[in-house]
């Protein structure tokens, strides 16, 4: 008996954090195939981390790097949505903690991410009635791929791999231990941004 | 004196409720004023606020050179421009939203005046605002703080809108320009509206309100901008300031 035993889950996103996330999830007795109740947007474009000051910064760049990425994320949680309804479902966002603090050069992605970061507590406020939680899970950009220097000047308190908790957090706000929690963002920093 | 005095600041979205409720309180303090207006109708008495320190051309923010031509305003009616004020919102922006079935083009119209104008603006007055240290203000929402269950799509663009206030604030810092948000609780047409159509609506929400009332815009609203826009400010940047009567207590 694991911990995500008898789920089916579904993880949008490719790439190291993905990876990390399916093969967490796995590792707990999630299955990938049939109706998924355990939905994960687990998406952030390595392109994305690419420092783009916004002087000088082209249209169709800004709307590839901060605006798709809203529709893309409100396009899968509506997917998603009549199979997570009435079963007890699990709807996580893993999102960069720019999110929370901004970085200079990354002002696309920061606005993304926040964006999409309230778009899931609206989801939450919404979705309570329908028995599913919505909670936000956030990564240093650093732990993505090269980012810009001021993406990591703040401190973590743990030098933990952030991919292997972010995935352990998602696994456990998978969980049955979880039910009660929603809305909520849970830092899978090390404890660097440490939120208000 | 008063606080800016010889300061030149662009607001969007002036023509009525919220924003015209900033350009009052910025002509209060002595700025002179570029109050956009997406109908020209509402022009005439933005500019009987102040003669001859308010001009009200007509922009639509979802147009780059219409952005362009205000911020160019600015310079050509009074020399310069101190702060930009993106106050305008979809039209769209209180409807109760289906979010499991709205379609991308209704996240496309609230995207293109709350996220996309940003992009326009930041870019026009980026010059003008390095020049002068100067100040640019984005009026975000407690949406864009909490969530709210009825409207998640401006949710969504509202949030979006903080995240760009804290990165571009880590961004332009070096250059001196503050970055700086207002989540404001206030009466505005729409909630007018609303109280009309509901007469026990107002009491019901003001309950959840501390203060126990809804702000007014040019004597709640308005001077909390005008202090971000002013050197009382500045030390302040990359905050998203509640004005809320105490509505919004978490941070």
């Amino acid at each position: 008996m694991t911990l995500l035993s008898g789920r089916v889950a579904s993880v949008a996103g490719s790439g190291p954090l993905a990876d990390a996330v399916t093969a967490a999830l796995s590792a707990a007795g999630a299955r990938f195939d049939g109706r998924p109740d355990v939905a994960v947007w687990a998406s952030i474009a390595e392109e994305a981390l690419l420092a783009s000051p916004v002087v000088g910064m082209g249209e169709p760049d800004w709307v590839r790097r901060c605006e798709e990425p809203l529709f893309a994320a409100l396009q899968f949680f509506q997917g998603a949505y009549p199979d997570l309804k009435g079963r007890d479902g699990r709807a996580v966002l893993v999102c960069p903690s720019v999110a929370l603090e901004g970085a200079a050069g990354l002002v696309p992605l920061a606005a993304a991410a926040e964006g999409q970061r309230q778009l899931a507590k609206s989801l939450a406020r919404r979705w309570g009635r329908d028995g599913i939680t919505v909670n936000i899970v956030t990564v240093p950009v650093a732990a993505l791929g090269p980012a810009p220097d001021d993406a990591t000047r703040t401190e973590r308190a743990l030098t933990a791999d952030p991919l292997v908790a972010a995935a352990a957090t998602v696994v456990w706000l998978a969980s049955a231990g979880a039910a009660g929690i929603t809305g909520a963002t849970i830092g899978a920093d090390g404890g660097a941004v440490m939120a208000p | 004196m008063t606080s800016l005095d010889g300061r030149v600041v662009l607001v969007t979205g002036s023509g009525r409720g919220i924003g015209r409720g900033i350009v009052a309180a910025l002509v209060d303090e002595g700025a002179s004023v570029v109050a956009s207006v997406h109908h020209g109708v509402d022009a005439p008495s933005l500019v009987a606020l102040a003669p001859g320190r308010v001009v009200a051309p007509v922009c639509d923010v979802t147009v780059r050179s219409e952005v362009d031509a205000a911020v160019a305003c600015a310079v050509s009616s009074f020399g310069a421009l101190d702060a930009v004020v993106h106050n305008a919102v979809s039209n769209r922006s209180n409807e109760i939203t289906d979010v499991e079935h709205a379609p991308p083009s209704l996240l496309e119209e609230h995207t293109s005046v709350s996220v996309r104008a940003l992009l326009y603006l930041a870019q026009a007055a980026h010059a003008h605002l390095a020049a002068r240290a100067g100040a640019f203000v984005v009026m975000t929402s407690p949406a864009g703080i909490q969530g709210t269950d009825d409207r998640a799509l401006y949710a969504a663009v509202k949030g979006a809108q903080r995240g760009f206030i804290k990165a571009l604030a880590r961004e332009w810092g070096p250059a001196g320009i503050r970055v700086n948000g207002v989540a404001p609780l206030a009466v505005s047409p729409a909630l007018e509206k609303a109280f009309a159509g509901d007469p026990g609506l107002e009491a019901r929400l003001a309950r959840v309100v501390p203060l126990g009332w809804f702000g007014d815009p040019a004597r709640d609203i308005g001077p909390a901008v005008a202090f971000l826009c002013s050197d009382a400010a500045r030390y302040v940047t990359g905050q998203t300031l509640p004005v809320s009567g105490g509505r919004f207590t978490a941070l």
